[in-house]
């Protein structure tokens, strides 16, 4: 499943693709829960399973904390999209696409990992639309203004989706630096604090 | 029930996604399809509103392994409890009415028929998984072990548990519940 969390109301695009990234990331430790309390197969799938859920984790992280910088643009946050300009601008995005790492791993790319956090909360909110409309009774012109948010939601959602596609590089250097980053910053001591998710 | 015609039925659980992919990624054509199936019946919302759908057979109550898979993939951290876990062990005679499970996350309206939800705090499964409380699946939902579901039953006294003379007591490890007691206690303020 998608996100876990619970709706709150609407805002502009960067934040609802934030809680789009927040949301996944939820979802996403909840697996890692399960997997890591002995549920789902058994034996090297599993600890491969862990593997993979806890980098998409770390580069949603990393995708959000970009997306968080997106409001005042901070220097490391300019220098960081013209890096992604820089070298991974050409790229185009390949939704699905498994990167075969050494082991045998595969990953899916950070484009495929940001865009399928999106897609879940589009599809939330599809949700929300589909049980709306089985609403009957008095309150249903209520809902009218519920409705027409949830679709305005849907559209920004379709258009970060459009937007990510075309800078599917820059997504994967963005992750990939901002991730390591905080990787050094973990062994270093320092905590990440930015993100209201724990990690299990 | 097939999204569109020449394609393969989609399975008696799906998604959203699914839908879409089968409509060929038109995503109107998917929402007005399942829209008309959930108006006629035909499907239900496992928890609304997620986009995870179960197919229903008039009257009839899907069977545990569509209900098990149908939780599974609308709530990560479904777990079975109580008399639903001890009975899928052969530690109760007493066979459970409903599937009884838990969730560590908000659920406010769960649709499926034979099946009770139960809110867990946070951190209940690590403490679970502390204890090496999670022993077997039921079709893909993890299940606790006897000893856990006893001392998670005693600890939530939210869950259905069978009578005590219908209960297996040689086959309970006493030790083994008051080492889960103790774990389960460590959730404090959570509770």
């Amino acid at each position: 499943m998608g996100s876990q969390v619970k709706w709150a109301g609407p805002r502009k695009r960067t934040c609802l693709a934030i809680e789009a990234v927040e949301n996944r990331i939820v979802a996403l430790t909840e697996y890692l829960l399960v997997y890591r309390a002995g549920a789902g197969s058994p034996g090297r799938g599993r600890h491969q399973r862990i593997r993979e859920l806890r980098h998409d984790i770390a580069r949603l992280r990393a995708w959000g904390q970009y997306l968080r910088g997106a409001d005042h643009r901070p220097l490391w946050w300019r220098l960081l999209r013209r890096l992604g300009t820089w070298l991974g601008g050409a790229r185009h995005a390949r939704p699905g696409h498994r990167c075969a790492r050494r082991a045998g791993v595969q990953r899916l790319s950070a484009y495929s990992v940001v865009d399928r956090a999106y897609a879940a909360q589009m599809e939330d909110c599809q949700g929300r639309l589909l049980t709306l409309g089985l609403a009957a009774g008095p309150w249903v012109a209520d809902l009218r203004a519920s409705r027409e948010r949830l679709l305005a939601e849907v559209e920004l959602l379709r258009d970060e989706r459009r937007q990510l596609a075309e800078e599917a590089g820059r997504v994967a250097v963005v992750c990939w630096v901002l991730s390591r980053t905080a990787r050094v910053r973990g062994w270093l001591g320092f905590s990440e604090g930015s993100s209201r998710i724990m990690d299990p | 029930m097939s999204g569109e015609s020449g394609h393969p039925p989609l399975p008696a659980v799906f998604t959203l996604a699914d839908l879409k992919q089968q409509m060929g990624g038109d995503e109107q054509a998917a929402m007005d399809l399942a829209g008309r199936w959930l108006d006629s019946g035909q499907v239900r919302q496992v928890a609304p509103p997620r986009p995870v759908f179960v197919r229903l057979n008039g009257a009839e109550p899907p069977d545990e392994a569509q209900l098990c898979l149908a939780l599974a993939r609308t709530f990560p951290s479904a777990v079975v409890v109580g008399g639903s876990a001890l009975w899928r062990q052969g530690v109760s005679h007493q066979r459970d009415a409903l599937l009884h499970c838990a969730v560590a996350e908000p659920v406010d309206n769960c649709a499926l028929p034979g099946v009770r939800l139960h809110r867990r705090p946070a951190g209940w499964l690590e403490a679970v998984s502390r204890a090496d409380g999670l022993r077997g699946h039921v079709h893909q939902l993890p299940m606790l072990s006897a000893e856990m579901a006893v001392a998670d039953a005693a600890l939530f006294a939210d869950v259905w548990v069978p009578d005590r003379e219908r209960l297996d007591l040689d086959r309970l490890a006493a030790e083994g519940v008051a080492a889960a007691q103790a774990q389960l206690a460590t959730l404090g303020d959570h509770l």
